[in-house]
């Protein structure tokens, strides 16, 4: 004989209901306390260094050693940035800076995009080997190759130059990666379309798959200007004068004038960092679309 | 006039021979189509037409005119994609026009083209959107109107419908063929798709493994398969098959299988009768509608187990089990017959096809029409 279990009433399913909905939103609780905490500890960790050198480069000197340490210094002290201002060749180690960075990221974004299309469109000998070995510059620190560099920069006269700050810094493959993987993606068929209707090979990179390549170009162009612009051992080496220092360059410099003023170094740290961090904050989202570009299914 | 000759084309990717020797003639407002599966070089054949991929060996002819050196913007065809190709960057109207400025066309002209396109295709609303902003079917008729709006000579098409649904499949398929007529030109279509091979073809080459197997009219390729692997990839569900023996039974000459035998019909007499001095193992092949089913023994009739019935609406489909092999029949929706219940089978005999040891139909000629898995190539 087959029993047949009885029926709930609607109140009995409402309250099942609400039992199943508050215990799923239990556990939903406790995740999220769970994941929000790790963030919370990981983002104050990140940030917590840069927010000290900040409340540094607001004080003066002598309060630098005070016990117990005060975080946010009141009345804040502005002549460390003063000083640094008006420092006689700070304008110039920024021109510098301005200069060389500018420099690196418009050829790179000439010059690296064609090295992808061919990498990516085109066939011909060896392209694999060559590719291969452009990537595997990447594994090769600048340690191991500074001093036969820094002796070709200065055989070929580039000492205390821009071109010897520029060169070396466009031969950096990751440009040429990032794109070739980026144009990889694009269908074939919209070149092949292009090449029916009478288009040319330039034209079709030029006008049919470069303008599809932004987010790439942008993440190209804001990894290579922060790139240059925090660079400091290449610009040590190949630039030992001050009038062509770079920021950075001329900012360790502090240490052997001024006996480590590390209120006027913060504040140096923080003119340093603050366009960086404004051009990030500008082009956040296609920085990220860029970066995340071949992770998703067109 | 535009007519297409393809003579002993070949291409190799490395190991790998993707078309085989391949030889077709293609004539002046041709709609020649182009079936088979998936990598059975069909889209690699009409690459190498358009020039967007290098011939191995073999020439193409456009117009009696060598073309395997020739750029592909200088062999008058226009190509439609699978995906379209569409350049997502620009709107439909610099879509369309395209072509035109890339062959120095003067603006005023290139208008009026673009506009007369856009009300053959209906897209005249359209043209300050973008491809993005366009729904599949409108996608479809841009990447078409960017092909006839250069009136070339030869129109390439790779598998065009195959991103629409299905709907939209069969109503696109009904306006390309009006605007073939429309239009004219030689169509050389691309599809795995066997019924808008059935539909728009004035002929379909079927092909696999880089090799044609046959070419001929639709109802001509489906009355008249050369091969199993054409038999059962041409209709839809696909012909039923039996492994079996000729034999000779009181001087009447019978297919022969496990638990049933059936003679011969006079029209499959004579080429059978070939196959006796050598290999007797031969392959039955009976479509669908061509089986006749009784729920009473019948004379002459074979007795079945019904396996499974599915009714599909107006028709139902009845899979019966026959000895220890399986076929499949389509009837009328009826009451009287059961799963797993005996049924009494009749074929009907003059619509019988009869398919040698290597698969080759009996009444094909067997210089030309390769085996179903052969890698030989033929010269159609």
């Amino acid at each position: 004989m087959t029993t047949v279990a009885p029926a709930r009433t609607r109140g009995q399913v409402a309250e099942i209901r609400r039992a199943a909905e508050r215990a799923h939103l239990r556990r939903r609780l406790l995740w999220w306390a769970l994941a929000y905490s790790v963030l919370i500890v990981a983002g104050v960790a990140a940030i917590l260094p840069f927010l000290y050198v900040v409340s540094l480069s607001l004080k003066h000197t002598e309060s630098l050693i005070e016990y117990p340490p005060r975080w946010i210094p009141i009345p804040p002290y502005y002549g460390n940035y003063a000083a640094i201002i008006h420092h006689d060749l700070f304008l110039r180690w920024f021109l510098n800076t301005l200069i060389v960075a500018s420099s690196v990221t418009v050829i790179k974004l000439v010059i690296d995009p064609m090295a992808g299309y061919a990498f990516a469109k085109m066939d011909f000998p060896f392209k694999e080997s060559l590719f291969m070995l452009s990537l595997s510059m990447l594994m090769i620190p600048l340690a191991a190759t500074l001093i036969p560099m820094y002796l070709l920069v200065r055989g070929l006269g580039f000492q205390n130059t821009y071109p010897g700050l520029i060169l070396p810094g466009l031969a950096a493959p990751m440009g040429i990666f990032l794109l070739r993987t980026f144009m990889e993606q694009l269908p074939k068929d919209l070149e092949n379309a292009a090449r029916l209707d009478g288009a040319s090979e330039p034209y079709i990179f030029a006008r049919i798959i470069l303008p599809l390549c932004k987010p790439a170009l942008v993440t190209l162009a804001i990894f290579t200007f922060l790139t240059q612009w925090v660079a400091f051992v290449w610009p040590l080496v190949i630039a030992p004068d001050p009038n062509m220092f770079l920021l950075t360059t001329g900012l360790s410099s502090f240490k052997a004038q001024y006996r480590v003023d590390w209120g006027l170094v913060a504040a140096g740290m923080v003119l340093v960092l603050l366009p960086t961090a404004v051009a990030f904050v500008l082009f956040m989202r296609q920085f990220i679309a860029g970066s995340l570009a071949g992770a998703l299914k067109q | 006039m535009a007519r297409v000759e393809i003579v002993e084309v070949s291409k190799r990717y490395k190991s790998v021979l993707a078309v085989n020797n391949v030889s077709l003639d293609v004539r002046d407002q041709e709609f020649l189509v182009l079936l088979g599966p998936s990598g059975c070089g069909k889209s690699t054949l009409l690459k190498m037409v358009a020039g967007l991929e290098e011939i191995t060996s073999g020439e193409v002819y456009i117009d009696d005119r060598l073309v395997n050196y020739v750029a592909p913007k200088d062999r008058d065809v226009a190509m439609v994609f699978q995906n379209y190709a569409l350049y997502p960057h620009m709107t439909v109207f610099d879509n369309l026009s395209f072509p035109l400025r890339m062959a120095g066309e003067k603006k005023d002209i290139i208008k009026s083209k673009v506009a007369e396109v856009a009300r053959i295709l209906g897209l005249d609303g359209l043209l300050d959107r973008r491809p993005e902003q366009l729904s599949g079917g409108q996608r479809q008729r841009v990447a078409l109107g960017r092909a006839i709006i250069r009136q070339p000579k030869v129109y390439l098409m790779d598998e065009p419908l195959s991103n629409l649904d299905a709907l939209l499949r069969v109503q696109t398929r009904e306006e390309l063929l009006r605007l073939h007529k429309r239009v004219g030109g030689t169509v050389i279509y691309v599809t795995h798709d066997q019924v808008e091979a059935m539909t728009m073809g004035d002929r379909i080459v079927v092909m696999r493994d880089g090799i044609v197997h046959q070419v001929g009219e639709p109802q001509a390729v489906y009355n008249q398969p050369a091969n199993t692997f054409v038999a059962t990839f041409i209709g839809s569900p696909a012909m039923s098959l039996f492994d079996g023996q000729l034999q000779s039974e009181h001087g009447t000459l019978v297919f022969a299988a496990t638990g049933f035998c059936i003679p011969l019909p006079g029209r499959l007499r004579q080429a059978a009768l070939a196959l006796l001095g050598g290999d007797r193992r031969v392959t039955l092949g009976v479509r669908n509608e061509h089986v006749q089913l009784f729920s009473v023994p019948e004379p002459a009739a074979i007795e079945a187990r019904t396996l499974l019935i599915e009714p599909v609406g107006s028709d139902m489909y009845v899979r019966l089990a026959i000895g220890d092999q399986e076929c499949l029949a389509r009837t009328e929706p009826r009451s009287d017959l059961q799963e797993g219940a005996p049924v009494w089978v009749r074929f009907m005999l003059d619509k019988l096809h009869l398919f040698d040891a290597a698969g080759r139909n009996v009444l094909a000629p067997a210089a030309t029409t390769p085996a179903p898995t052969s890698t030989a190539a033929v010269l159609a």
